[in-house]
């Protein structure tokens, strides 16, 4: 079990859990549910913040937001 | 009772951002749409008029959404108008529910919110052009059976779809659909009822709080995927879409900021050097307006300066901005609807972030180099409140395109004939650099202290790429346009008037002792051997420096040197200073008066003045040497002097306390750091 900003570009996860943070419960709205899977796709320079997709949309958000999500890799 | 036999039909609008919303609106009300704002809020609210056969609808299209938990002030407006609690808001009929049918399942989470209120509601799933290229194909007739309530399947891009869908919108206005409904398992529903949750006073915090936001989250996405099996068919595997292909390149994070660079550095150019022309034309076209008005008032002076000096000048610098608003407008519009907007806020979040801005902060900033008022009205991108104030604060501290007139007058005095062209090139890029190089650290102490709430977030969803639909555009472009020359152009008027009544009274009479002893002495100045026509010239001239230094505002230019004399600033240059309060280009047209070059904020003026500065010897114990010359750029370059942005800023932010924080802290800035900088050159340069 990984954090979402912890995935290798490219890599898929199915997201485990969502630690409570002032941002998870926004997250969970848009679809970061237990189950669901989510890709990393894209970097912005300097690292920060990254592009995923979820539900056939993309959504980019800071990696400390994206600790909260835990995701399972296999 | 009311004007209709019939109340009017009301429509909503209600979906995900990028869902398609004003697409449709614009569609069904053409021009017959109204831009105004929710009371008390920056929120803009937009209505409109269409008609089913001969009968009146009201169409409103509410912020986009993704909860009507909401987190937001957009989403605050919609939460409210859906729940009732919103003023002055017309009962709704009929909900229409856009969804982009491409994410389906996470647009239908604020559908499952909608239908705990039990409006008649009609599901138009929108983006059928791009779900056919994903080879995704939607049995609308199972999702219908599935919700109750009637689903219909669009391209809004395709005039006969549009034709299709407003032919089925009037259908279900005259036969309302059956009202949104959505169940809860039992036991569910036991525990909000014991809780004390109404589903007649729906309270989506209270739902959230009663069963955990999590499984609050998972419940309804769960319902979601039940209604949606074997609705949603991924008929054959997704090829790699353009989108993907281009966001290769795009948002790379090494030629995604090339690509970046190339494109602010166009639309710059566009706002900066486009729009001259245009912004010229109008110029011309007031000074020929004023020419011809001149000649029938020349015998009632006092009106003559009136309508030439304050009315027409008024005027026409409210009109001059109009171009470099349709331009920014259009290329604003241009980068949402292609989808490049949030491409940029990605890539620049980083830069930004450290000082409490998000990267949506970038395309406003850039802008206020030209000119802060687009730049302030570009911040309506920027959802959040907290960092849109810290934006719109910082922008004015952007090096804009009028102050570009002192800044060649100064440099071109005292750095280019000393130091050369390079050095005077150096110079340019260094006054504009000023302006970020104080902004962002301001902008970090703003978010520290002005605002309580901790920590800033960025989550912004990622559009695929579409070709811009002109018609958004224009409507767009359309309604900042008006909304600054109605607005702000008649606060700009008003200062106008109120900066000529104090440069014009009180006028000192030529019967006047004082008159007399000045012209006396002005006659034992004049040079020998003038033409009459020359002479002529020179007394027009030294007449008008001296009644602008009996004026209210040459007094109290007077008044103030001592304030400003710690930035080595003489009477003359705190008039210029105070003449330029209300718009900056009034500093060259002030000083071409007192330093008795012309009248007129022309190239010729300006040409003199530069001449003229260096060689201002000690009269009156006072030479305007290079330290002066740096103190005023860094005071020019960051002081609040535009009353058109402090009543754009009023506007935007609704309140006056804004634009007086913000008059009052730029001011102080400028002051401290042209102190030093004057110290400090006078240290290094000497006298």
């Amino acid at each position: 079990m990984v954090r979402l900003s912890e995935l290798a570009l490219g890599e898929k996860g199915q997201i485990s859990q969502i630690e409570s943070s002032a941002i998870a419960p926004r997250l969970m709205e848009l679809g970061f549910v237990p189950g669901e899977y989510v890709e990393l796709k894209n970097k912005a320079p300097w690292g920060d913040p990254i592009e995923v997709s979820l539900l056939g949309y993309r959504l980019c958000l800071r990696r400390k937001d994206a600790e909260a999500v835990w995701v399972n890799t296999q | 009772m009311g004007q209709y036999p019939v109340k009017i039909a009301h429509i909503a609008l209600v979906g995900n951002p990028n869902s398609g919303k004003s697409t449709l609106f614009n569609a069904l009300c053409g021009a017959r749409q109204y831009i105004a704002n929710y009371p008390g809020s920056t929120v803009e609210k937009k209505s409109g008029i269409f008609f089913c056969a001969g009968r009146e609808i009201l169409l409103s299209d509410l912020p986009g959404s993704y909860s009507l938990k909401a987190y937001s002030p957009e989403e605050g407006v919609t939460a409210r108008t859906l729940l009732g609690k919103e003023a002055d808001f017309l009962s709704i009929d009929l909900v229409l529910y856009l969804a982009d049918v491409t994410t389906l399942k996470r647009s239908l989470y604020l559908y499952t919110q909608l239908a705990q209120l039990s409006y008649p509601t009609v599901l138009v799933l929108t983006m059928k052009d791009l779900a056919q290229k994903k080879g995704l194909r939607v049995q609308t007739d199972l999702l219908a059976s599935r919700l109750g309530i009637p689903v219909l399947y669009v391209d809004l891009r395709d005039q006969e779809d549009l034709q299709r869908l407003k032919k089925e919108i009037c259908h279900y206005v005259e036969n309302p659909p059956p009202p949104a409904r959505i169940n809860f398992p039992p036991d569910i529903e036991k525990k909000l009822k014991s809780r004390g949750f109404h589903k007649q006073a729906v309270d989506f915090a209270l739902f959230d709080e009663i069963l955990g936001n999590q499984a609050a989250a998972s419940l309804r996405y769960h319902i979601i995927e039940e209604k949606l099996r074997g609705v949603y068919l991924q008929e054959r595997k997704e090829s790699q879409s353009y989108s993907d292909k281009l966001d290769k390149i795009v948002t790379h994070p090494v030629w995604g900021l090339g690509v970046f660079a190339l494109v602010m550095f166009f639309i710059f150019e566009a706002i900066y050097f486009w729009a001259k022309p245009l912004m010229e034309l109008i110029e011309f076209t007031f000074g020929t307006f004023a020419h011809f008005a001149a000649a029938p008032l020349a015998k009632v002076p006092i009106l003559h300066s009136l309508v030439i000096d304050g009315l027409i000048q008024g005027v026409g610098s409210v009109l001059v901005f109009v171009p470099q608003i349709v331009f920014l407008f259009f290329f604003l519009g241009l980068l949402e609807e292609s989808g490049y907007l949030a491409r940029a806020a990605f890539l620049m979040d980083k830069l930004l972030g450290w000082s409490g801005l998000n990267g949506k902060a970038f395309v406003p900033l850039l802008s206020s180099f030209a000119c802060a008022i687009p730049g302030v009205l570009a911040t309506r991108t920027i959802a959040e409140h907290r960092e849109r104030v810290i934006t719109i604060l910082i922008a004015p501290l952007m090096s804009c395109s009028s102050r570009l007139p002192l800044y060649w007058v100064l440099i071109s005095a005292f750095v280019e004939p000393f130091y050369g062209k390079f050095a005077a090139a150096l110079a340019f890029v260094a006054i504009h650099a000023l302006g970020p190089l104080v902004a962002l650290p301001m902008a970090y102490l703003f978010s520290k202290s002005l605002f309580r709430k901790e920590g800033s977030s960025f989550l912004l969803e990622l559009p695929d790429y579409r070709l811009p639909q002109w018609k958004n555009i224009y409507y767009k472009v359309k309604t900042a346009a008006l909304k600054f020359i109605t607005t702000a152009g008649s606060v700009i008027l008003v200062f106008s008037l109120v900066i000529w009544f104090f440069s014009y009274f009180p006028k000192i009479k030529k019967e006047d002792a004082l008159y007399q002893s000045w012209y006396m002495k002005t006659l034992k100045e004049m040079p020998e051997g003038l033409k009459e026509s020359e002479k002529e010239r020179f007394l027009a001239i030294k007449e008008k420096a001296f009644a602008l230094e009996q004026s209210f505002l040459g007094r109290m230019g007077r008044a103030v040197e001592p304030l400003f004399a710690p930035l080595g600033f003489d009477w003359k240059i705190s008039v210029a200073v105070l003449a330029a309060f209300p718009a900056r280009e009034l500093i060259i047209s002030t000083l071409g008066i007192l330093y008795q070059v012309g009248e007129d904020a022309d190239e010729e003026t300006a040409l003199s003045l530069a001449e003229k500065l260096p060689r201002t010897k000690k009269e009156d114990g006072f030479a305007f040497n290079p330290a002066v010359a740096i103190s005023l750029l860094v005071f020019f370059a960051l002081s609040a002097q535009c009353m058109s942005t402090l009543a754009v800023v009023k506007k935007e932010l609704i309140s006056w306390r804004w634009p007086l924080f913000l008059f009052i802290y730029m001011t102080a800035l400028a002051y401290v750091l042209a102190f030093l900088a004057y110290r400090l050159a006078l240290y290094f340069l000497g006298n």
